[in-house]
């Protein structure tokens, strides 16, 4: 439950770090983004210039980083279009607010408007019964209210106290209701990095799961810097996990045969002679046998006959 | 409402039973011989308004039934039925001019009784005259106080009411005047009634508890007109509690008369037998209902012990020894050879109620459903001791045992103290829900203290802190998300104060689909120290997860071992690249499935079925990973050790149960990658993280069928961690398997490089095999196995698992074998010749050498 333990500390080495980690963390925010490809099938990508785009970044006064998310909902639709197979689509402006709290977590407050392009594009496939509906959330942005006098002083003496900075989305977008998805961040986090602010939004089906909030980094000890800048740099990315894939599906299993040290031994594949060995070995003595009787069998032959004939051929043989 | 009673009934074919089962739209009558239905009687004809009437029925004689039910409020109605062919024979309808109690009534074998609306009087019906009669209880019953209700039991013409103070017997004989048997006063179980063999003969007993150590067993004999009275007074375990409930069973003397013994279930669910005024036997069969295990050292060996142990069964050595030499004589009796057999197993070291060397021996603390704690031996599975916990039966309303947690464990400088373990329940009557807490010693059972909390117990949070005593600091998190610090010292208050403002709780609600992150803050009262409820603070709410209703549903959470050992943050490779395992405690594992896959099994197609995965941070309520595996649904199962999770689900589209793993691995600190830089310590391993930095997994994944449902999933642990790692799992067949780690690793590839291999990584299968030697409970089944849990001994190669369920199972485990100690079966003897041949060898040689050097000298 303790999140870190005050000793130990390495202020030096967190610092010279600092940079490198944004390094590193930006660069791994590109990969994130690029990464991602969705498989859907688009009729009029130009007139997003986002998908199919290898990077999609874009750029505004914020400096919003946003990526497109596809969340499914299958319908019992009735309207079935008349050409199956094709898709039809239709997009709609979302728009949800951001909301803050400085240390109660009771007390919040408007503290800017996200707003989205809803993308809904009907599939129908080849189950013509069950009508797809995609719908699909694009271009995020945050327009943040500037702070208020009183907002900087909340911000300023939670800094000080290093407490905690709430903020809390509405958790279906569609159609905002009573809950809300809450997430905090020391506001000495954020300071630090001068209020550049992280959102990391999990979403399926127009819902919001979580936000992940925070500084782009914060190294621990956390100390007392105020920003230089009261107004907040967003950078928004949008999230919906990995789909789990099987590496290998092997149709006929081998049998495991466990080795000595506990791991499955795999069977190695013998040579011809390790496999025959004890039939050629007795199969060429036997062969060699047969051959020097065979080759003994005239001697032998002469050998029946008796010992005159020997004599008798010892004797030209002398001559 | 369903009934079911039999009856004896004489048909062509034979004796057999008919089974009368009385629903609310029928009346029913199937044959026990076959089954068959042999008649059914609809409600209509049994009812005067539609309903049902019948609440009761009786076999009258061997060719009708009586039913019996009450008509509108004042009268009772009795239905004739023939046995045979359910046709209704008549129908009587006896009325009262006051309104019926609807809530009695009993019908014994010749009459029906029941109490007016105010239980003022008895009313009945004889079933032969059937005329209406009425008594009044207060003239029969002058000591009873209160409303009275009858009660079910009854046997012949003996019926029970039960009073507020009292349970009154009363017979209802020939003479149709009620007559008081006997009052019994305190705690009293009426067992069910009995028919003797031979003749119309009835017993029913009653068992009063007169103090908390002694029962008074009432047995009540109906015999003809007479009724036969007896008592015996048995003594009890105190440590049982009260009789909950008793079961009445008659046997022939040997004086040809009926002898009784009943059966008694008491309040910790042990079954005893009593009879003569003595217990035969019981069984400890609370132990079937464990819902927490723990464990305990066993006290150090003091000095001087033994040696008075010695001298005091001197006689009993010389004894044994002297039976040990008749028994190799091979003239000892039967009785004495097993005398020596139990002297073995006495002498051997297992059972010694002492720590030794390795760790092997502990105690196992055991709580079980009924809140009574059991501490067994590992050596033989003994009781130590069994206790009740005093502070918690008396509480009132439904009391629910929570959590089983170590409070002192031996350390350091409280060396010599007990260990103590903390218990704490919850109860939820209607009037008020609060937790209770008790602390009781492990060796000897004693309850230390107990407290009545003034709030609700949600979670009770062990933190890694302990104070001066090595008492462990608990926070316990209540239904307003308030945290209350235990103990209540300004100790542990000091102590817990440096690290307050780090300290971070979740709760999960499963019915809301939510998981919420809180931070606690500082204290809350002025003089905060109240022993008896903990400090409290306050807590400040950080943020929410929300799984969408209509596409997840939690299943299953699972958190790293809160004392689990890891001994190196990072993998080495053979290629000497390395691996930083992410090891931070506050990562929670997360399932949820489809809504729709939470319905009966085949109901729903793979499209419907999907489980997904997460990796949160507790702290910061971040996602870390989310996975989603489509075609699959629960049951879920998940283990969650060092840097990884393996799980199991079944895969609806392959119609096979599976397996994955999730192996976390940080790449933030990467950069320092070198294994030399490791090795001299220049990495930066210790340094302190933050929840609040960026973290950047590395996430390995890979699925694996595997042939099992399974019904429990659990990792060894070792003392040091350095052992590898086998995930035991409790099988559906009862079994205990033990499956490598490396058989679940993700970095298994179908043709594993040279490298790879000697890394230890096995070529990948398909699906998780399954070895005879991998089953650790051999052909033992651990009948209705519920959990496993696994304790460090205190060698490093050997992890102790236990195992619970209707059966207990203990055993050792070595998942790489036992490197650290000789096996029992190490041959010492051979040792030894070996040893004293070559000594002879050297000996003889050196001589030899000798006298060849001193004749060459001579030449």
């Amino acid at each position: 439950m303790i999140a870190s333990s005050p000793k130990s500390l390495d202020t030096m080495f967190s610092r010279s770090c600092k940079f490198l980690h944004l390094l590193v963390f930006l660069s791994v925010c590109a990969i994130i983004v690029s990464a991602f490809q969705s498989d859907e099938l688009q009729e009029d990508d130009e007139d997003w210039g986002i998908v199919g785009a290898p990077v999609t970044t874009i750029t505004n006064n914020n400096n919003n980083n946003i990526e497109q998310v596809t969340a499914r909902t299958h319908r019992r639709s009735s309207q079935v279009s008349a050409n199956e197979g094709s898709s039809v689509s239709s997009d709609s402006k979302v728009a949800f607010q951001l909301e803050h709290s400085f240390g109660d977590s009771s007390d919040f407050h408007v503290a800017g408007t996200f707003t989205a392009r809803l993308r809904n594009s009907h599939h129908g496939g080849q189950i013509a019964q069950n009508l797809v509906l995609q719908q699909t959330l694009t271009k995020l942005r945050l327009a943040r209210n500037a702070l208020t006098v009183e907002e900087e002083q909340a911000f300023q003496a939670l800094i000080k106290e290093d407490g905690f900075y709430t903020v809390r989305v509405p958790a279906n977008v569609l159609s905002p209701g009573q809950d809300m998805i809450l997430s905090s961040v020391k506001a000495r986090c954020l300071a630090s990095v001068n209020l550049q602010e992280r959102f990391e939004f999990y979403m399926e089906k127009g819902n919001i799961i979580a936000v992940g909030y925070g500084g782009s980094d914060c190294a621990y000890p956390r100390n007392l810097i105020y920003p230089s800048k009261w107004s907040f740099d967003s950078h928004i990315v949008m999230r919906s996990g990995e789909q789990a894939s099987r590496t290998l599906i092997v149709e006929n299993e081998a049998e495991v045969e466990l080795g000595e040290d506990g791991q499955p031994k795999q069977p190695v594949e013998k040579t011809f002679w390790q496999k025959y060995w004890m039939y050629i070995v007795p199969l060429g003595f036997i062969i060699m046998n047969v051959m020097t009787q065979a080759a003994n069998l005239p001697d032998e032959g002469a050998g029946q006959t008796g010992a005159p004939q020997r004599a008798a051929s010892a004797g030209p043989r002398r001559r | 409402m369903l009934i079911v009673t039999s009856i004896d009934l004489h048909t062509e074919s034979g004796k057999g039973k008919l089974l009368l089962i009385l629903g609310d739209r029928h009346l029913l009558g199937v044959s026990s011989v076959d089954g068959a239905l042999k008649w059914s009687i609809e409600s209509k004809e049994l009812s005067d308004n539609g309903e049902m009437n019948i609440k009761k029925i009786v076999q009258h004689d061997e060719k009708s039934i009586y039913g019996v039910g009450f008509l509108s409020l004042s009268g009772f109605v009795v239905w004739d039925i023939d046995a045979k062919t359910g046709h209704i024979n008549s129908r009587d309808v006896i009325t009262h001019h006051q309104e019926l109690s609807m809530n009695d009534l009993i019908v014994t074998e010749s009459s029906v009784i029941s109490l007016d609306r105010d239980g003022k009087n008895i009313v009945w019906i004889s079933l032969n005259q059937q005329v209406l009669q009425i008594a009044s209880i207060e003239r029969h019953i002058p000591d009873g106080k209160g409303r009275p209700h009858l009660m079910e039991e009854h046997a012949g013409n003996i019926f029970v009411l039960k009073f507020k103070n009292q349970i009154s017997l009363v017979n209802l004989g020939s003479s149709n005047v009620p007559e008081l048997i006997q009052s019994l006063q305190d705690h009293s179980i009426v067992s069910l009634g009995i028919a003797l063999p031979g003749g119309d003969k009835h017993a029913l007993s009653v068992i009063q508890q007169v103090s908390e150590d002694k029962i008074n067993v009432h047995i009540f004999m109906e015999e003809g007109d007479k009724i036969k009275v007896s008592s015996e007074l048995v003594g009890s375990d105190i440590q049982r509690g009260f009789v909950k409930k008793a079961y009445l069973n008659a046997y022939t003397r040997n004086d040809r008369s009926h002898g009784f013994r009943v059966l008694v279930v008491a309040e910790d669910s042990s079954l005893s037998l009593l009879q003569q005024g003595e217990m035969v036997w019981n069984r400890e069969d609370g132990l079937a209902s464990i819902i927490e295990a723990s464990t305990a050292e066993l006290p150090l060996e003091k000095e001087g012990v033994s040696v008075a142990r010695v001298e005091h069964s001197l006689l009993e050595w010389l004894k044994g020894h002297w039976l040990k030499l008749k028994t190799a004589l091979m003239v000892a009796s039967v009785e004495e050879a097993a005398a020596v057999q139990a002297l073995r197993l006495k002498s051997t070291d297992k059972t010694k109620m002492s720590r030794d060397h390795n760790g092997f021996r502990k105690l196992l603390v055991v709580l079980t459903k009924t809140g009574k704690l059991y501490t067994l031996h590992t050596g033989d599975g003994r009781i130590v001791w069994s206790s009740f916990i005093s502070g918690f039966r008396r509480s009132g309303g439904k009391l629910t045992m929570l959590k089983l947690l170590p409070w002192q464990v031996p350390h350091k400088h409280a060396m010599h103290e007990n260990p103590v373990f903390l218990v704490a329940a919850k109860v939820a009557s209607e009037e008020n829900k609060f937790g209770l807490l008790a602390w009781v010693d492990a060796y000897s059972g004693m309850e230390i203290n107990s407290v009545r909390l003034t709030y609700f117990i949600e979670q009770i949070i062990p933190l890694p802190l302990t104070d001066g005593a090595e008492q462990r600091l608990h926070i316990i998190i209540d239904d307003h998300a308030n945290a209350h610090l235990f103990p209540a010292t300004d100790e542990s208050l000091q102590i817990f104060l440096e690290h307050a403002q780090s300290t971070y709780f979740y709760m999960t609600d499963k019915e809301k689909g939510t998981i919420t992150g809180f931070a606690v803050k500082g204290p809350q009262t002025a003089s905060p120290l109240s022993p008896s409820d903990g400090v409290l603070f306050r807590s400040q709410q950080l943020w929410t997860i929300m799984f969408p209703s209509d596409t997840e549903r939690i299943v299953t959470t699972a958190t790293r071992r809160v004392d689990e050992v890891v001994h190196t943050q990072a993998k080495i490779l053979t290629n000497q690249d390395v691996l930083y395992k992410y090891l931070n405690k506050n990562t929670l594992f997360v399932a949820t499935i489809a809504p729709s896959g939470a319905e009966a099994f085949g109901e729903t197609s793979p499209e419907e079925n999907w489980l997904v995965v997460y990796i949160i941070d507790t702290i910061t309520g971040r996602i870390l990973y989310r996975l989603k595996h489509s075609g699959m649904c629960g049951p879920v199962h998940a283990v969650f050790s060092e840097n990884w999770i393996v799980y199991h689900y079944f895969n609806v589209r392959a119609h096979r149960f599976e397996y994955s793993v999730i192996e976390m691995y940080d790449r933030n600190r990467i950069d320092n990658k070198n294994m030399l830089q490791f090795m001299l310590g220049k990495d930066n391993a210790t340094a302190t993280l933050s929840s609040y930095s960026h973290v950047d997994l590395d996430v390995k994944t890979q699925s694996y069928f595997f042939s099992h449902s399974i019904k429990a999933l659990t990792v060894t642990s070792t003392a040091r961690g350095i052992t590898g790692k086998q995930i035991l799992v409790g099988s559906v067949g009862d079994q205990i398997l033990a499956l490598d780690k490396r058989f679940f690793d993700p970095r298994r590839t179908a043709e594993p490089t040279q490298a790879e291999k000697e890394d230890g990584i096995i070529p990948l299968t398909d699906a998780i095999p399954i070895l005879p030697q991998f089953y650790l409970s051999h052909a033992y089944r651990v009948e209705g196995l519920r959990g496993i849990i696994t304790v460090p001994a205190g060698l490093e190669s050997t992890s102790l698992v236990f195992a619970y369920g209707v059966d207990l199972f203990y055993t050792h485990t070595a998942p790489s074998r036992i490197y650290d100690s000789l096996t029992g079966e190490f041959n010492y003897a051979l040792l030894l010749i070996t040893i004293f041949a070559l000594l002879i060898a050297i000996i003889i040689s050196w001589i030899l050498s000798e006298r060849k050097e001193l004749k060459e000298k001579w030449k």
